[in-house]
């Protein structure tokens, strides 16, 4: 069993639009047989956190593209996106792209 | 962004666990039965696997061993696919792996040192963070007996050119050459650092090399660190400006501020480099409100912030002042459906209007790369073949009296690089949807454009690319352009667009300028009166 994570959750660019307009999110992610890995942070936020319009931050398993999202400061994509795992005090950012410049 | 997490980059030195992932097929080519390994196994043949034909790596890298137990000839398999023997190794002694181990990489340097004798004796050279194709080149030409491997994980080979014997080398010391399974001690190059596919690995910067990487660039694939990012970003848009000439010494330069990501970006990135190169511009931000509570006003704090932060003069021209219409007063009037239009022109006349009043030579706007898409995109659905013409030209020239050129440094900028290079400078900038609806078309084209991208990055460049070397044949109808009647700003009808949605809120028919009433611009010119008729048509909004 993988033993209980603390996280920090931040939304900004506008998607925090979708979870009330709070940015900052301390969350802790309870205990589960697997280590959790981002694919199943982005369905316990959709159960959890996910306030409205569930489309403008998810699509299929993923984020919806045009939200970038950084771990730790890093590009997601340089992290294994999906499959990273998730440690204790990690940092997950989802910025929106979607919205105007 | 909180400050009290761990240093990731300490942290992520721990590799993940469970990642690694290969399936072995009996035949070649992924063919014949299939066996999926995420961990070692010492014998495959005890695991049901009766020849290994073809592999696939989709996480790794692995060792495949000749004999059980990891001995005899080792093969080295990275992230990728094998679909015949020759393709893992050349050395054609055995055709048999029956052992695979997954390699743990724990480390971004990489140091070794190897020794003509055994016990690290001898001539010794030693290899830091580099590939050697050959040690000859290097004027090494002894034995190899015994290594020491002080950090990373290194591939070693029989011959020149990586061919050959194979011989993987992790953290510690090969006392002698049996150590590192080799029957004889001939090693004649040498791959440096395997690059794990670990889902937690740090990867490092592909320009420094030392840093860790903090971003992949979505235009050209490459890692980089937050330094090598700044400024391979900020010289690209140098690179664009001078390529494409934008500006001229002692001009009076104007940035469409709006307190968004773009425009924010490209306060700074103008400063920065008017300073850096000494382009001999002076700046200054223009901003329009378009009476807009609760969204332009809090923008417009973030502006009035870039003002201070940037030491730029700011100019704020109003709607309200302009027209006598606020957008809240208008949408009142409008209602939701077609205010996107009313905004949309007034901007572009505010912005030229604003920047006549500053005296100012040039404006450039934030439009990125992927605006600029978006919009030959749009223009394309539209059949709007003036406009696909023109719009990605990344200057335009003065129009007419009242227009003032504009100009688009970030044309080549993708918004991903935008939005990092913003986030991680921390850069105050605004982001909250405009109240009165996002335009709906437009973002039916920015959603499609999006999951292009996340496809294909390339896709925006190329879009790009298809708009600008589009021609028109002769013989295509285009509007032709003049001035308007009433105020002089370019028009191609008798008044321009926003001198008809002006009358047409001024007269409470709204509809006027949404659609075609080209036939009623003399008679509104003229003021005659609308028939009944035409009033009715005019009003008639259906919200």
């Amino acid at each position: 069993m993988a033993a209980p994570i603390a996280i920090h959750l931040e939304f900004g660019g506008g998607a925090e639009l979708l979870f009330n307009g709070v940015k900052e999110h301390h969350v802790t992610l309870p205990s589960q047989s697997e280590p959790w890995d981002l694919k199943q942070l982005l369905v316990w936020i959709q159960r959890n956190l996910l306030k409205e319009r569930p489309e403008l931050f998810v699509q299929g398993e993923s984020v919806r593209p045009g939200i970038l999202v950084l771990i730790n400061d890093a590009d997601w994509e340089l992290m294994g996106e999906l499959d990273y795992q998730l440690q204790d005090q990690d940092n997950i950012v989802f910025i929106s792209t979607l919205h105007g410049g | 962004m909180a400050t009290d997490h761990q240093n990731p980059a300490s942290k992520q030195q721990q590799p993940g666990t469970s990642a690694f992932k290969l399936v072995i097929y009996e035949q070649e080519n992924f063919q014949g039965r299939c066996h999926e390994l995420t961990g070692p196994s010492n014998n495959l043949q005890e695991a049901g696997v009766e020849k290994v034909g073809s592999i696939l790596v989709l996480c790794g890298p692995w060792v495949g061993y000749e004999q059980a137990s990891c001995k005899g000839e080792q093969y080295v398999f990275e992230k990728g696919e094998y679909p015949r023997w020759d393709s893992w190794t050349n050395s054609r002694r055995s055709d048999t792996i029956v052992a695979f181990r997954p390699i743990k990489v724990d480390s971004q340097e990489h140091k070794i040192v190897l020794y003509e004798n055994p016990s690290f004796a001898g001539k010794k050279i030693e290899i830091i963070d580099d590939d050697v194709p050959s040690f000859h080149a290097h004027g090494y030409q002894e034995k190899v007996s015994s290594v020491r491997v002080q950090s990373g994980t290194w591939v070693g080979y029989q011959y020149p050119g990586y061919r050959g014997y194979q011989y993987l080398f992790e953290k510690g010391e090969y006392k002698d050459s049996s150590e590192f399974g080799a029957q004889i001690p001939q090693i004649q190059s040498f791959r440096a650092g395997l690059v794990g596919d670990f889902v937690n690995m740090p990867i490092l910067c592909s320009s420094c090399a030392e840093k860790r990487a903090m971003l992949k660039r979505p235009k050209t694939g490459h890692s980089l660190c937050k330094e090598c990012f700044f400024w391979a970003f900020e010289e690209e848009v140098h690179r664009t400006i001078l390529a494409a000439n934008l500006f001229q010494p002692g001009e009076i330069v104007g940035i469409a501020a709006s307190g968004g990501k773009d425009s924010t970006v490209l306060a700074h990135v103008m400063k920065l480099l008017n300073d850096r190169y000494n382009y001999g511009l002076e700046l200054m931000l223009l901003s329009v409100d378009e009476g807009i509570t609760g969204y332009r006003d809090d923008s417009l704090e973030t502006v009035k912030r870039n003002q201070q932060q940037y030491e730029l003069p700011l100019m704020i021209v109003s709607y309200e002042e302009l027209y006598g219409w606020t957008m809240d007063a208008i949408v009142k009037q409008v209602g939701l459906k077609n205010n996107c239009t009313f905004c949309g022109v007034f901007r572009r006349q505010a912005l030229d209007r604003g920047a006549i009043m500053l005296k100012v030579d040039k404006i450039c706007t934030g439009h990125n790369a992927d605006d600029v898409a978006e919009t030959v995109l749009m223009n394309v659905m539209r059949g709007d073949i003036a406009r696909l013409r023109r719009c990605t030209a990344i200057s335009t020239v003065s129009e007419g009296d009242g227009v003032v050129p504009r100009c688009k440094p970030l044309k080549y900028a993708y918004e991903k690089e935008i939005v990092l290079y913003a986030y991680f400078k921390k850069l105050d900038y605004f982001s909250t949807e405009c109240i009165y609806s996002p335009n709906a078309y437009r973002g039916h084209a920015r959603t499609f454009l999006k999951d292009l991208e996340s496809v294909r990055p390339s896709s925006i460049m190329d879009i790009i690319h298809s708009g600008e070397n589009l021609s028109v044949r002769d013989g295509v109808k285009m509007p032709v352009q003049g001035t308007c009647g009433r105020c002089g700003y370019i028009s191609s009808q008798a008044l321009c667009k926003a001198c008809v949605l002006l009358e047409g809120l001024n007269r409470g028919l709204p509809r006027l300028g949404i659609g075609k009433h080209h036939r009623l611009h003399e008679k509104l010119l003229s003021q005659q009166p609308l028939t009944e008729k035409e009033e009715r048509k005019l009003k008639s909004v259906d919200f």
